[in-house]
């Protein structure tokens, strides 16, 4: 076997040559655009496929970073180029609390809550869905789920709707490709469920990411 | 004389029938159809890369932007190459010279590969490290909105890990006004401005909207000592990181935006932090 590679070394340099060119040359588009976001002072993802990791970054430094479960793209090739965020799609959006306006003497002849009941309105990190789509500004979408948790109703209710959403996909795959349109790509990654919710509060609208493929 | 043995009906019906009596036909015709549909569908799918991407040359000189010298042609590229090569072998004795100005133009390509291949390296290299410099080398500060948590770092070393309140993400609407405001924490690197002992908050208009109160007109009305604490940390467009009256909300999410700490932990990063130092928030 070695003598194999030795042989295509010593024949053909110019594979090899290629090989380092395209090496040098992708890691050299994801150093500037990287520098570039490095430079501005908001906040950026790393999201690095064959790594399975998920970098925040701000100001070229990583701040947190989430282990991805498993990853696979859908659809076409996906090209190296930075993007942003143009929409997030969750079955149970989380809403802002309105502040509901209340003058010192309501506050203070109000009834007190109940021991160990949470009148806290705001939005908090458990209020942040762990499936959701992440759609981008140039029609990719980031498909995050995570491992279902609860009871078995719910686990079984859940593997039904991932196995029954499986299907519609390849269909509508299908059905595309018989219209001859292009199947929009997604990238569907696995986290663990805090590690989704954190990613979906963090990750905002307006915010770029670079993704290594 | 040996006759062959007559081969009764029913011998011969046995054999095109399953145990039972059963037709053999009608099932191989459905192993048939199904073989027939998977293989079909296969070559359908797999026929112009579905589910996979379409791998050509085209597509990789692409995604790596590589000069057309260093990628292997594809099949097309190939045929129409041997097509233009059989027609210069009729057309005269060229062959020979023709070989010899493709030789140098492979040449040519080797040093303009290994030329880039230099510039590549040296400009990543110059990039690492340009990279490298900006991750501070002092104290620095890390702050998780969505944990409620303030760590405190030099370089890679956490020095410290404190709870706190960041924004509620609540949203308020001036009734009168039609103004709008959105407790959100920031997010991004900021820069500590300003540090202040003993602050004063001068309170915003929605601090009186959100009471019900008329907004006053002189400063002075405005100003609510000990509201921050002991201690106050300016990140730039209003954001603190103080102290507070509130200490048994610390690790939810109640603020206006600012980063409240209990008191111990903003004296530590008050004395810690100097003006400059960076604050990361996600």
């Amino acid at each position: 076997m070695r003598a194999y590679f030795l042989l295509i070394i010593l024949l053909f340099p110019q594979v090899l040559m290629a090989n380092e060119l395209a090496d040098l040359q992708s890691t050299n588009f994801f150093l500037k655009s990287e520098l570039k976001l490095a430079k501005s002072t908001k906040l950026y993802m790393y999201i690095d496929l064959p790594g399975k990791v998920i970098l925040f970054k701000a100001g070229g430094v990583a701040v947190k970073q989430l282990p991805i479960d498993d990853s696979h793209v859908v659809g076409t090739f996906v090209a190296p180029m930075l993007r942003t965020l143009s929409g997030k799609k969750a079955e149970k959006q989380p809403k802002r609390p309105e502040v509901k306006i209340t003058t010192e003497a309501e506050i203070l002849s109000a009834p007190l809550p109940a021991p160990g009941v949470d009148t806290l309105d705001a939005l908090e990190i458990d209020d942040m869905p762990e499936i959701y789509q992440l759609v981008l500004d140039d029609g990719l979408s980031l498909v995050v789920t995570a491992p279902p948790t609860g009871d078995l109703k719910t686990k079984v209710t859940r593997y039904w709707r991932d196995a029954v959403q499986a299907v519609q996909d390849r269909y509508h795959s299908l059905l595309l490709k018989m219209r001859g349109e292009t199947e929009i790509p997604r990238i569907v990654l696995s986290l663990s469920g805090p590690d989704a919710r954190q990613f979906y509060w963090s990750f905002d609208e307006g915010m770029t990411c670079l993704i290594k493929n | 004389m040996i006759f062959a043995k007559a081969e009764s009906p029913r011998s011969a019906r046995n054999r095109r029938s399953l145990p039972g009596g059963r037709r053999v036909w009608p099932y191989v015709l459905i192993a048939l159809a199904i073989v027939v549909l998977v293989a079909g569908g296969t070559f359908w799918l797999l026929r112009d890369g579905h589910r996979f991407p379409a791998i050509t040359s085209q597509s990789i000189r692409a995604f790596l932007h590589l000069p057309s010298a260093v990628i292997s042609p594809s099949s097309q590229e190939v045929a129409a190459e041997k097509a233009g090569s059989s027609r210069n072998k009729k057309a005269s004795g060229k062959t020979v010279s023709q070989k010899k100005k493709t030789a140098v133009q492979t040449k040519v390509a080797e040093v303009q590969v290994s030329s880039n291949l230099e510039s590549l390296r040296a400009d990543n290299d110059e990039m690492t490290r340009e990279l490298q410099a900006m991750v501070p080398t002092g104290l620095f500060v890390v702050i998780n909105t969505a944990a409620n948590r303030v760590i405190l770092r030099n370089g890679d070393k956490v020095e410290a890990e404190m709870i706190a309140s960041c924004g509620s993400g609540n949203v308020l609407e001036d009734p009168k006004g039609g103004r709008r405001w959105t407790f959100d924490t920031p997010r991004g690197v900021f820069t500590v401005k300003t540090k202040v002992a003993d602050p004063v908050w001068i309170k915003p208009d929605w601090a009186f909207i959100e009471e019900g109160e008329p907004i006053p007109r002189n400063r002075a009305d405005r100003a609510e000592p000990g509201m921050m604490g002991d201690f106050a940390i300016g990140i730039g467009d209003g954001y603190y990181l103080h102290g507070t009256l509130y200490s048994r909300l610390l690790g939810r999410n109640v603020s206006h935006g600012c980063v409240r700490l209990g008191d111990a932990d903003i004296d530590r990063l008050y004395h810690a932090l100097n003006k400059g130092d960076r604050v990361y928030i996600f």
